[in-house]
């Protein structure tokens, strides 16, 4: 009763908490939120007590940037909670920013989406944070299902679906027939793998140290998977190892695309991984009509060319591969209600 | 292929809306024939015809069709925007996810159990009512009889006081009565009423006493008006004994005024409704008045000194 009560203040909501960006889905209003998962704490003296700063996309503006007395962190790390209390504050902080009621304080259902690899504590981390952060019931749901909901696949059908979901900090890969599991794996390579295979590159190449917000843009303007026809440059700036100074320097997208080379092979061969696990009825489905990619990885230039070439199956970029997600645990959250879903890890 | 323009040509007429005249056009331009299409975007020969074709049906879901379309437009340096455009203007509905149309075994227990606990606290709650309500009623049936006990107690008493009040003139009483503070009388009555049924009958009649000593006005209490009026009505009954006599006198109203042994020289008032009934013992020693009028009893004595008598009202 008292619940039914609390459900008509606040509406409930569809969390895909990455390690990179959060993204929240509201029943009924569709993505009400996109923001990097990025706390910025204060601490004026050593021992004193902190207080948040700035959450999401100001304080990802301060990463790198900060002085002594901020801390810019990501509280996620490989898809799991890193830091608890961290997480606990931000996801607090999201789920009042989309509830404009500001009477009463919300407390919505909330489905969080969770990397498959997760194991029982980071599971158990993740739905105690959300209830800290006021969430009235927690459910949790495995990415790839809803990633291949949200990318409008035909789950439900005996026939298989394989989906690709390139996030932040890992990378998930699943066979699914008949709204459920066949096979999962879970890699822990995503996209600040390959911020950290540039910064690396650049170092050892340029002997030039660049910061985790200039990898990214690199990555975003230039970066590659497969040897495009047209050759991109971009001039970066970072410090000189040697010098110490600040040196600029112009980087094109082949170096990229070499410098990627290893995170993105960890991601082939997981894919190739599945494809050899995958029953042989299933692994002819996705043969057939191929494989769907999402997450903000999927964004890379040709990175579906790479798996093309490599598997030899059909790659298919899912529509507005960064919010499939949380768009999918949306429609799950959508039916809930009605139907009865399996797939939802409840309590 | 040289077949391929004449099978173009054919199909182009009947469907401009979709993007595949578009994207087969372009693939002839660049010199493409399907297999070599098919064989890049390691598709199957089928689906690119299919594209080629606008034909939609023989196509996998939305979300795959519209990859291959981006796909197929890239390979063919075409901008996939407008393309895509053209598709989900012709593209069938997103399918629906269906879930499970079973119910849960879990949740058709939990069903059973919200209907157990719905049935249980029903029963429990009517059981409460019914409780409340004869606790109501019970306790109205005893406030009932504590009234009807008040009554019984006050009034034979009030009517015995009032015997010595009837000198009194009735009219000056009253008088009095209307002049006095209203206040003191209301607590007075308030106190009566509260009265409950536990409380001693000798302290009623303290009360009651009280009641008519003080003076109470017609409208606090119509009980002590008819009083009055029944102490006017009354008749007195005066019986003087010689000698030691048993008697038991009642009233019409079957009120014991006198019982027991009544001592020699003994002067007995009693006020009551006549007629009296009497039963004397010693009938031959008792002299007796009815409104301050002899009345003679010698016709009942009996032969064992006994009389059992009425004596009408004579005024």
């Amino acid at each position: 009763m008292l619940s039914r009560a609390l459900g008509l203040i606040s509406n409930d909501l569809s969390i895909d908490l990455g390690t990179a960006n959060t993204l929240i889905y509201m029943r009924g209003k569709g993505i009400v939120l996109n923001e990097p998962s990025v706390v910025a704490i204060r601490q004026d003296r050593s021992g004193g007590t902190k207080s948040i700063e700035a959450v999401g996309t100001d304080a990802k503006r301060m990463l790198g940037r900060t002085p002594e007395n901020i801390t810019a962190i990501r509280p996620m790390k490989d898809g799991v909670i890193a830091d608890f209390t961290t997480t606990e504050k931000m996801l607090q902080y999201f789920i009042k920013k989309v509830h404009q009621n500001k009477m009463f304080r919300p407390s919505p259902r909330v489905l969080v989406c969770v990397p498959c690899g997760a194991t029982q504590v980071e599971r158990r981390a993740i739905r105690e944070s959300a209830a800290g952060a006021g969430a009235r019931k927690t459910y949790l749901i495995e990415e790839p299902i809803a990633a291949a909901i949200g990318a409008g696949l035909p789950i439900d059908e005996a026939r298989g679906s394989m989906v690709l979901d390139i996030g932040g900090g890992t990378s998930e890969v699943a066979v699914l027939s008949l709204n459920g599991i066949v096979y999962s794996a879970s890699v822990r390579i995503g996209g600040d793998k390959f911020d950290e295979a540039i910064t690396n590159y650049v170092r050892r190449n340029y002997g030039v140290l660049i910061g985790e917000a200039t990898a990214e843009r690199i990555k975003h303007t230039i970066g590659s998977a497969y040897p495009g026809k047209e050759l991109l440059e971009m001039e970066v700036k970072g410090r000189n190892l040697s010098e110490g100074v600040p040196r600029s320097f112009t980087l094109n997208s082949n170096e990229i695309l070499e410098a990627l080379q290893e995170p993105l092979y960890g991601i082939v061969s997981a894919v190739k991984t599945a494809l050899e696990q995958t029953p042989p009825e299933l692994g002819a489905d996705v043969a057939e009509r191929g494989m769907v990619l999402t997450g903000g990885g999927a964004l890379l230039r040709d990175i579906d060319r790479l798996l093309m070439e490599e598997t030899g199956i059909p790659v298919v970029v899912a529509e507005d591969p960064l919010t499939s997600v949380a768009r999918g645990g949306g429609r799950v959250l959508e039916m809930m209600d009605e139907r009865r879903v399996d797939f939802l890890a409840l309590d | 292929m040289v077949s391929e323009p004449v099978r173009d040509e054919e199909q182009g007429g009947q469907q401009q809306g979709g993007p595949g005249e578009i994207m087969r056009k372009r693939r002839i331009q660049m010199g493409l024939d399907t297999p070599q299409v098919a064989e890049r975007l390691h598709l199957s020969q089928g689906i690119i015809e299919a594209i080629d074709n606008d034909d939609f049906e023989s196509l996998p879901e939305p979300a795959y069709v519209r990859g291959y379309i981006r796909a197929y437009a890239r390979m063919l340096d075409l901008d996939h925007e407008p393309l895509l455009a053209r598709y989900n203007a012709l593209a069938p509905a997103e399918p629906q996810i269906n879930f499970s149309e079973f119910k849960p075994r879990e949740k058709a227990h939990n069903l059973t159990m919200r209907w157990g606990t719905l049935l249980v606290s029903i029963t429990l709650l009517a059981l409460l009512i019914v409780w409340f309500v004869n606790q109501r009623a019970a306790l109205q049936d005893s406030i009932a009889v504590s009234d009807a006990d008040l009554q019984q107690y006050s009034q034979p008493e009030l009517q015995l006081d009032s015997s010595r009040l009837e000198p009194l003139d009735i009219k000056s009483l009253e008088n009095e009565l209307a002049a006095q503070p209203i206040s003191a009388n209301a607590r007075q009555a308030d106190e009566l009423t509260s009265e409950s049924s536990s409380e001693a009958p000798s302290e009623i009649t303290t009360e009651s006493g009280l009641m008519v000593q003080l003076p109470v006005p017609a409208t606090a209490s119509t009980g002590s008006a008819a009083m009055t009026s029944r102490t006017a009505a009354g008749d007195s009954l005066t019986l003087t004994y010689l000698a030691d006599s048993w008697a038991e006198i009642r009233d019409a109203n079957d009120t014991v005024l006198a019982k027991g042994l009544i001592r020699a020289g003994t002067v007995q008032t009693l006020q009551g409704e006549a007629p009296f009934r009497c039963f004397l013992g010693n009938a031959t020693v008792v002299e007796i008045k009815m409104n301050n009028k002899p009345f003679d009893h010698s016709k009942f004595i009996r032969a064992n000194k006994t009389a059992r008598f009425n004596v009408a009202a004579s005024r």
